[in-house]
Parts: C-alpha cells; structure tokens; sequence
C-alpha cells in the first residue's frame, strides 16, 4: 500500500512536472518555462505549510519568511563564489532549521490566534532585517551573480536543464512531504492536533511533535526559497513580506487544506489565474478575490476536494 | 511508610487565590486495589486527579507515581510512568477513526516517545491491524472499526476510551466518573466488564457518584470533604460511618 501511494505520488507529480515542458516544446516560447518553474517551487512552499497547517493546526502566518531565508542564504554564498547546490542545500537547511527552531519554540507556547500573530511579527522582524541591512542590499534586495552549479554536469543557464533541475528537486521535495504526512510521525503529529489532552495523556510529547513539524516544515519552505532564489537570481526582501505569507496560505486553503495534492493544485490554479488575469489588469486580485471568498464557502475541501469527488464519481480512488 | 502505594499523594496542597481546593490531603493506591474517591461536589475530586495527572501543579506536597517522585514532571511524562486515564467527558480523537484511536494508544504502549524511526516508517497500521481487531472485537467495537467518535453511541464511546486507557498496559489505571451518563444498562455492563476484567489486575482509583458502582466495585474508599480526607478505609466502615453520613451521605437521596 505504502509503495502504491509512492508509485500514485510520482506518476502524479511526474505529470505536473512535464505539463511546462509540454507547453514550451508546443508553443516554442521557453519564458513559459518559468512559469511553471514558479509553479513547481511555489507547490513546496505551500505544501510544506500544508504539512503543518492542514495535518499540525498550526497557522504559520510567516511561513514566507523561510522563503526569504532560503533565497538569501544562496545569494550571499553564490556572491562569496560558492556556488556548489551541496553547500547551498547544507546552508539552507541549517539556517532554516535553526531560525525554525527558535521561532517554533516561542511561538508554540501559544495557540490559535495568538500563534498566528506571533509567527507574523517573528517573520516580520526577518522582513525588516533584510530591507535594513546593507549587507542584504536593503529595500533593493540582493542581485545574485551565480546559479547554483553542480560541478560542471549541467549548464544551469539553458532553460531546459535548469527547468529539470527545480522540477526534480520540487518533485523530490513533495514526495519527502507526502511521506512524512503518511509516516508513523505524521499520524501522532494528526492525534496531537485533534485532541492534545488526549495526546498527552497517552504519554506524546505535544509540544516535542508539533516543534518537530514545524521545524521540518521550515527547512522545506527554506529548500523552495533555495529555488526560487536560483529561478529569480535574486534575493529580495518582498520573499519574507507578510503578504507572501498570505498568499501560501491562500494558496493552501484554494488547493484543499489536509489533502496531499492540496498545494500543488493550489499552486497550479492561483499562479495560471494571476498570470491569465493580470494580461488584462494590474488590479486582477479584485476579480481573484471574489472568486477565493466563493472557493472557501462552497468547496471546503478545496481543489483538492473537488477533484476527489470528481475520481470518485468516475470509481477512481485516489490517496 | 512500611508499604509504598504504586500511587502516592503525599501532603498535596492546592489553593486557588482564596480558596484552598485540597489542604494536607494523603492518598495512597496499593497494588491490585479499586480505590475510590468520593465526596460531595466542590469536595476537590476534580482537583485532586488534574495534581495527579499533571495538568495542575501542587503548591505543596508530592505525587510518586509507581513509586518515581512525579511532582515536577510533565502530564505525558506521568504518563510513561505507566498513568492511564479516563476523563469525565470522554476525550478521543475525533477526526480519526474507532480503529486509529486504538492504533495510536497500541503506538503509545510500544514507545511514546519520539524516534526517528518513525519520521521513516510508516508500518504501525499493519503492524497493529490484527491486534486492532482483537481490542475492537474484545470491547464489542468491532462493527464501528471504521466509524469516526463522533457516530458512536455514548456508551460505545466510554468503551472506546476505556480500551485506549487500558491496551497501553498502564500501571495505574484512574477512572473519572466513568458512569456519568450512561444508561442504567450501559452502567451495569460497564461495571460487570470493571469487576470481571480489571479488578485485581490493575491498581484503579476510581472517582465515582453512583454509590452502589462504589461500593460494590471498592476495596478501600476515600472520602474527601471540602479539600480534606474526612475518612480512608474498608467500604463497610466507611459506610457505617457517622462522620461520613453526616458530611456525605445523608444529602445524596440515591443512598
């Protein structure tokens, strides 16, 4: 069963993956590429908030800030001439895990609307931190000089093998998610959510599981910032901002918040309706916005949702 | 102290701004007993099991429990000293099914602790499928495996948290009011299922209205009256008691 649901997982995120080589080969544009890079990076973003939102209950209302972390920890490395992905992937992972840690740690002594407030102000001391600082280019952000290089094995400026490169990096990223939400630990991450009294009176460590997630949760969101620094070459402070925050959790929320596929098809329909809309005006969020409030009160479940329902009709089952 | 309870309250004080909830309460669970805890409401039952547990501290006095000095420690450390609970209104996870409920108290039982095994693995569900079915067929779920909390009866949901209290393998079992609500046929089968399968296997404090359930089911009955132990000893001659009926007893029409 397990190796089913590995096998569903890859073949479904296989397919994700191809859908902007498809459509670059198809229309000979390769700027489509990008994207859909953004797409695929954005999709480990939100399923890494995912991770803790919909299976932890903890809103993390400054999860961007760890995209922010990511991308800044590559621009200074590539900026100091390191420009190995190992190096970048170690950096990037201890830095979010350590900022994780700390910010975890204070903001789970509190719960429900107090988190929320708290997780925003600690992301928002990062956002400050980076638009105040020369070192981090200030309000301009950091131009990066230097992709992430795999030692000469592929040439990271040719759209096609860098497109190959975030896709199998954000579809590797996605299937260590999709595992950890199945996982042992994923299921009393879920009972602690559900009842913590209960949880701890079993002998869980509520406090211990729901820091594990949220640290994990962070170095995932760091590994997308990683990314998205490489796609953008660019580091910018707008990455911590609250309403890059937002945005993952609409995003989240869109795609079916507590359904493994949730944030990338999350992803998938924000990212084409922002792209699709703002062809015609820079105020599309007056037109997405209506359409988001209609999502939320009548499809609880999301895209996601919606989807299962549709497999289910068709005898398909699906997760 | 010749002999020490598997479960010892030691001069536990609490008080609440003005208020003193328990002042110099002793209690004491010896090994295979059924202990209960009576008294009228207000009495600090409810404060006495949340010091036990964890969820409050003490202001004075010591918890040992299975004989470990268990004042400072947290609930779910308690509870890997081998404390099992159930609560009066019943505590279960609600999003996740009769058989995960079960599964997860099974999980419990081989390790509470995290490991990063489990951050790889993700067998427990079929490692445990056949002793899911046991527990369920044993507390007579077994139709509503895959039924969420929430669609059970009241009683087949007290039955469900009883058996994730009882398949960790506790030391010390600690029952709140486990009638409370129940139908007089759900009561009786409950008690039955009480008397026949854990009495005497393991050590229960057992906090209880219905009188009857107490002293049929009680080795040794505590009664507690406004945060103080009136009286510890044999349910006869707690029974016979003056003091108790004056303080107790005499007020409940049921008696």
């Amino acid at each position: 069963m397990s190796l089913r649901s590995a096998l569903t997982d890859t073949l479904f995120l296989l397919v994700a993956a191809s859908v902007g080589p498809i459509v670059a080969l198809w229309t000979g544009d390769t700027y489509t590429l990008v994207t859909f890079q953004r797409i695929l990076i954005v999709a480990v973003a939100a399923a890494s908030l995912n991770m803790i939102l919909g299976y932890g209950g903890m809103v993390n209302f400054g999860h961007a800030a760890f995209l922010g972390i990511g991308a800044y920890a590559v621009g200074l490395l590539a900026n100091a001439g390191i420009t190995n992905l190992g190096a970048h992937i170690v950096t990037v992972i201890i830095a979010s895990g350590l900022v994780g840690l700390v910010f975890g740690a204070i903001a789970l002594r509190t719960s429900s609307i107090f988190f929320i407030m708290i997780t925003l102000a600690l992301a928002q001391i990062l956002y400050y931190l980076a638009v105040s600082s020369s070192t981090f280019g200030g309000d301009d952000g950091l131009v990066i000089d230097e992709r992430s290089t795999l030692g000469g094995l592929y040439d990271p400026f040719d759209p096609y093998q860098f497109y190959a490169l975030v896709a199998a990096f954000s579809v590797v990223l996605i299937l260590m998610i999709n595992h950890l939400v199945r996982s042992d630990f994923g299921r009393r991450l879920v009972a602690c959510r559900d009842n913590p009294v209960r949880a701890e009176a079993l002998g869980f460590n509520v406090f211990a599981t729901k820091l594990s997630a949220f640290v994990l949760s962070c170095i995932f969101c760091g590994l997308a910032g990683l990314l998205l620094a490489n796609q953008t070459e660019f580091a910018s402070p707008d990455f911590a901002s609250w309403r890059r925050s937002g945005e993952l959790l609409v995003i989240v929320i869109l795609g079916g918040t507590g359904k493994l596929y949730g944030p990338l098809i999350g992803a998938f329909a924000f990212i084409l309706i922002e792209h699709t809309l703002s062809q015609y005006t820079t105020h599309w969020a007056i037109i997405f916005g209506p359409f988001l409030i209609l999502a939320v009160l009548f499809f609880r479940s999301g895209l996601a949702g919606v989807m299962d329902q549709i497999f289910n009709r068709l005898g398909w089952r699906v997760q | 102290m010749i002999e020490a309870g598997i479960l010892e309250v030691r001069g536990a004080h609490k008080s609440f701004g003005g208020i003193i909830a328990l002042d110099d309460v002793y209690l004491s669970l010896a090994p295979g007993e059924v202990h209960a805890l009576i008294g009228p409401n207000g009495a600090g039952k409810t404060t006495l099991v949340s010091l036990i547990c964890g969820e409050q501290e003490l202001d004075a006095g010591e918890v040992y429990i299975n004989r470990i000095n268990a004042t400072r420690l947290s609930v779910h450390a308690r509870a890997r000293l081998g404390l099992s609970r159930t609560y009066q209104l019943t505590q279960l996870f609600p999003d996740l099914s009769v058989g995960e409920n079960i599964l997860l108290s099974l999980v419990a039982r081989d390790g509470s602790r995290l490991r990063v095994g489990q951050f790889v693995s993700e067998r427990a569900a079929r490692r445990f499928a056949d002793e899911i079915s046991c527990v369920l067929e044993e507390y007579a779920l077994h139709d509503h495996r895959d039924a969420l909390p929430g669609e059970l009866s009241h009683g087949d949901r007290r039955r469900l948290e009883l058996a994730m209290a009882i398949v960790r393998d506790p030391k010390i079992l600690l029952l709140d009011e486990p009638l409370a609500g129940l139908s007089a046929a759900d009561a009786d089968a409950l008690i039955e299922m009480i008397a026949q399968k854990l009495k005497g296997a393991i050590p229960i404090l057992l906090i209880e209205h219905d009188m009857d359930a107490v002293f049929s089911l009680a080795d040794t009955v505590t009664v507690l009256v406004n945060g103080k132990v009136l009286m510890t000893g044999r349910p006869d001659s707690v029974k016979a008691s003056k003091e108790v009926q004056l303080a107790y007893l005499s007020e409940e029409d049921d008696f």
